[in-house]
């Protein structure tokens, strides 16, 4: 890097995004404390390591072909053109690696390619990989207490290192087939974190079933208490917090889009995923005031329930992320407070009619907001360009409800649907009851109640010469 | 001798990959499909042998009923 302010600027970026990937890191804390919290405690150990170990396996997936489907699958392939070449972004590009930006070693790079990417392909990899984490987290809540760990990381690893990168390809990115043709637009992800996700983890319950005792014989839910609410707030406050983190890295922080406008000269500024312009200052705007919009209904549908308040608040984040890089901070609160109403309203339906048992209320929280946010984005943004691109499709309901089907039902419940079907039809997706009933942690604990002997034992052995 | 870098002092805007064994890409890449593969082979192993184990053991009379005595709200 020759000039100082070209120097500044790819730094900063780098940096930028290196700061969202620490902040977004709290989103997992969240999501291990809160699952923790709400597992019983004959469960904790489980519940903590299926959800820590999906990080290093949606890792290094995610480096091994994750990366690379974002790049290369945005036409479809198929739809809007063939498969994109990314050779950045393939596990054996040595710009998957530590590199200086000078003249390429392999062949199929360009010196433009390694000046662009050296310093910016691994911390823009990591936030798109934070966001993986986030979708396979999502399932892990509702999951918990019944699913074997070594399912449920296949299960993650489609979801955090297929199935939503897929999704982002397609409607989570500059020249993506659903931006170009459906006018989608969903710039914090309602749709392609949460519809989608919470889509997969309801496929995932149909086959998956509900823990023992969570239905009366005539089907009337019963409520399993988390054995510790305090985990449960803590772990959704962090939620919430990384949440900052997942919202600044939906965002280019500083590009010149003066000649994409039509411009004579430079303008720049801070823009979405889809390169159109926003600011930090309005997402923060509405991100504060959606999130007060679902604390405030999610209270008064609730009846008060911190559980249900604290998750409905993030729905209410959820409902309005597809739109609020546009929204009016009056409008973020008042879709944030509608999201709440519609995920708890369908989290207890759905529950009663279907005896779902969706332990921490994902599918509810991401899925159905999700979904809401999704299509009201459409009404709300209607005829708004989708694109810097003139020629691409507005922002339409119908071309939002199609996105939101796509997102909820052919991304993510179908795929969740039929892997779970495979897992359970080889006896690998649920554990036997007998573990069930007695503890995931039953040999755990069994252990420790042995060490624990032991070490007493020793003790009052020693403790005989005083005696 | 060298597996990268030989010398700081040159033009820095040449140097473009800088781990150590440049070229080695692809191998690496093939190893580290093999041991994320391997890693669930391993795992789900010893899974099937853990809650075989605990299945056997609560199954027997008694046990279960014991195991559901405990704290575990």
């Amino acid at each position: 890097m020759e000039s100082q302010l070209e120097a500044l600027t790819i730094i900063f970026t780098e940096v930028y995004y290196w700061i969202t990937v620490v902040l977004m890191f709290l989103i997992h804390v969240g999501f291990c404390i809160y699952e923790v919290g709400a597992s019983r405690k004959k469960h904790m150990l489980h519940t903590l390591m299926k959800n820590t170990m999906l990080i290093p396996l949606v890792t290094v997936t995610f480096y091994y072909f994750g990366w690379w489907i974002y790049w290369a699958f945005q036409s479809g392939p198929g739809i809007t053109g063939g498969l994109i070449s990314a050779p950045w972004a393939t596990p054996w590009s040595e710009l998957m690696g530590t590199h200086m930006g000078g003249a390429p070693v392999q062949a199929g790079l360009s010196g433009d390619d390694t000046m662009a990417w050296a310093r910016i392909n691994g911390v823009f990899w990591a936030a798109f990989l934070l966001f993986s984490w986030t979708a396979a987290s999502i399932v892990s809540g509702a999951v918990i207490e019944r699913i074997r760990s070594g399912a449920f990381w296949i299960l993650a690893i489609l979801i955090g290192s297929f199935c939503w990168i897929l999704d982002a390809a397609w409607g989570w990115s500059e020249n993506g087939w659903m931006v170009q043709k459906l006018g989608y637009h969903d710039a914090y992800a309602s749709g392609v974190i949460h519809a989608i996700a919470g889509g997969f983890a309801l496929g995932v319950l149909c086959h998956l079933g509900a823990r023992i005792g969570k239905f009366a014989a005539d089907g009337t839910p019963r409520t399993i208490r988390p054995h510790n609410p305090w985990l449960v707030t803590v772990g959704l406050f962090l939620i919430y917090t990384g949440f900052w983190g997942f919202y600044v890295a939906c965002n280019i922080p500083i590009l010149d889009i003066g000649e994409a406008a039509g411009m004579d000269g430079s303008f720049f500024s801070t823009t979405n995923i889809y390169l159109t312009p926003t600011s930090t200052s309005a997402i923060t705007f509405n991100f504060l005031m959606s999130l007060s919009g679902g604390l405030m209904v999610g209270y008064l549908v609730s009846k008060g329930d911190p559980f249900w308040t604290y998750s409905l608040g993030l729905a209410g984040v959820i409902g309005a992320s597809a739109g609020n890089d546009l929204y009016h901070p009056i409008q973020a609160m008042l879709i944030g407070g509608g999201a709440a109403v519609v995920a708890y309203k369908m989290h207890h339906w759905v529950e009663r009619r279907f005896r779902i048992d969706d332990a921490v209320g994902a599918v509810a929280v991401h899925g159905y907001a999700g979904f809401y946010g999704v299509v009201i984005a459409g009404f709300m943004l209607w005829g708004y360009p989708s694109s810097m691109h003139a020629d691409y499709a507005v922002i339409t309901p119908w071309g939002q409800f199609l996105g939101a089907v796509i997102m909820f039902f052919v991304l993510g419940f179908i795929p969740g649907y039929v892997a779970a079907g495979i897992l359970q039809a080889m006896g690998r997706l649920r554990v036997p009851m007998e573990v069930e009933l007695a503890g995931l942690d039953i040999g755990e604990n069994d252990e420790m109640a042995r060490d624990v002997a032991a070490v007493v034992a020793a003790e009052r052995e020693a403790a005989k010469q005083y005696s | 001798m060298t597996t990268g870098i030989e010398s700081w002092n040159v033009d820095l805007m040449s140097i473009g990959p800088m781990y150590p064994l440049v070229g080695s890409e692809l191998l690496l890449a093939i190893l580290g499909v093999l041991s994320w593969l391997v890693w669930h082979v391993i795992q789900a192993r010893a899974e099937n042998k853990e809650v075989a184990a605990e299945q056997a053991e609560y199954a027997k009379p008694g046990a279960l009923a014991k195991a559901l005595e405990r704290d575990q709200a």
